[in-house]
């Protein structure tokens, strides 16, 4: 009888621990992030481990066995880097001229800080989220808030950064939302994430014009990413809900086969500092 | 007034069980990369009922269900406690119950199973009503998604318990 009202009162305890972390996420984080710290430093090295054999065994089979197209694939890469080089020279002068420009009105720039490249070693197991464990941490000097990218696109921030490794909130996960502007018109909103990869374009006033195919990037208005960073383009317009538009958002990056990402490591956006958040 | 030593085999014995969680959260992971099926498979999950129904300690089941919840909510950006709450319920109500029901034939686990799954995302879901409603018109899980994660879970469950049983044959 009394072990099993001790029982009883250890179940009580644990889930009101439990449930004191979850109802203050904000405090939850900053006293117990060295939990996170802790479980992400014992796993990072089995993760990036498994990693390191999936990939050789890959490496085997890309190396000997798929190269029976690589004269055909040569040739087209060949064509492609000099059309590449070809509008290279086309931009590096409207880049040097927006470069004068910035100086000469004494503009930040938009995209301050060196980046980090890191491999996925992980990703979120359940349905519900949507995040990545990637192989570069405070050693590597990415902190929390560090926008992640690809040459695509947008793929998401960190929001939290172990030793060796940390945790990538994807823009698709529920709980993330992009302030966004469209290229040509500059109209913006806010994209949100949906889980299963899926983003939507949300809070665009009804007067703002925009069909699909349009580009969005991220307008830097929230503090959090910076500015110029394509994220996705308008793939099917919705419905108009209280005076906003709404359309669905086909991700610029493609975040079902993330291998490796690029990290921001300091992060400065026009118009308010990139502040650190807590998830 | 010397204590005594327990033998070397009983100074380790809580390493198995330690690194038994520890697979079990980095199973789901690593899986998850390089397949994208597993994301509808919850293994700590289908862990915490297999432990609730083969152990049936309810204190151990309290621990287990606590520790993969820490873990999973640690290693995948969770708000910490979530996934906690919800898998010692589950661990400990897995264990209550496998004393009393028969839990060798196979209904009452693709029962024990496809109730868990369910549980698990309405214990989140009120959890998240009580704590943080603003996060709460996000959530994203479909019905189509729960019985596909229900069911994923259930294949998943009576793998190990059949597993369980040929090893328990196989020593016999």
């Amino acid at each position: 009888m009394q072990n099993n009202r001790a029982t009883w009162m250890i179940l009580f305890v644990v889930l009101l621990g439990h449930g004191m972390l979850a109802a203050v996420p904000t405090a939850g984080t900053a006293r117990a992030g060295w939990v996170r710290t802790l479980v992400l430093d014992i796993l990072t090295p089995v993760e990036r481990g498994v990693d390191v054999a999936v990939r050789g065994v890959g490496g085997v089979w890309n190396d000997y066995v798929a190269l029976l197209d690589a004269r055909r694939e040569n040739e087209a890469l060949r064509e492609e880097i000099a059309e590449l080089q070809m509008q290279m020279a086309r931009d590096r002068s409207a880049v040097q001229e927006a470069r004068r420009l910035r100086e000469f009105y004494d503009l930040p720039d938009p995209i301050a800080g060196d980046l980090v490249a890191a491999r996925v070693i992980g990703r979120d197991a359940t349905m519900s989220r949507e995040t990545l464990t990637i192989d570069k941490g405070t050693t590597h000097g990415l902190e929390v808030g560090a926008s992640v990218v690809t040459p695509s696109g947008l793929v998401g921030r960190v929001i939290h950064a172990a030793h060796w490794s940390s945790t990538v909130q994807l823009i698709s996960d529920p709980d993330s939302a992009v302030a966004v502007a469209l290229d040509e018109s500059r109209v913006q909103g806010i994209v949100a994430g949906q889980g299963n990869r899926a983003v939507r374009l949300e809070h665009v006033d009804a007067t703002g014009e925009f069909d699909v195919g349009d580009r969005l990037v991220t307008s830097g208005t929230d503090g959090i990413y910076p500015r110029g960073l394509p994220v996705g383009v308008v793939s099917a317009l919705g419905p108009v809900e209280n005076m906003m538009q709404m359309a669905r958002v086909r991700p610029a990056a493609d975040l079902g086969r993330l291998e490796e990402v690029l990290c921001l490591v300091v992060s400065a956006v026009i118009g308010g500092a990139a502040e650190p958040l807590s998830d | 007034m010397n204590r005594p030593v327990p033998p070397r085999a009983d100074r380790w014995r809580f390493l198995k069980p330690a690194g038994t969680l520890l697979g079990v959260v980095l199973a789901q992971g690593i899986l998850t990369r390089y397949f994208q099926l597993f994301a509808y498979f919850d293994l700590p999950l289908v862990y915490c009922v297999y432990h609730g129904f083969t152990r049936a300690s309810r204190g151990a089941a309290i621990a287990v269900g606590s520790t993969l919840g820490v873990l999973q909510d640690s290693l995948y950006g969770t708000a910490l406690g979530t996934n906690g709450f919800a898998k010692t319920v589950i661990c400990f109500v897995a264990a209550s119950t496998g004393s009393r029901l028969d839990v060798d034939q196979w209904v009452t686990r693709v029962l024990a199973l496809w109730l868990a799954t369910f549980s698990d995302v309405m214990l989140k879901f009120i959890l998240g009503v009580a704590t943080r409603p603003d996060v709460l018109s996000s959530y994203p899980v479909t019905p189509g998604a729960w019985v596909l994660s229900a069911a994923c879970n259930v294949v998943a469950g009576m793998i190990l318990f059949g597993y369980r049983e040929r090893s328990a044959d196989e020593a016999a």
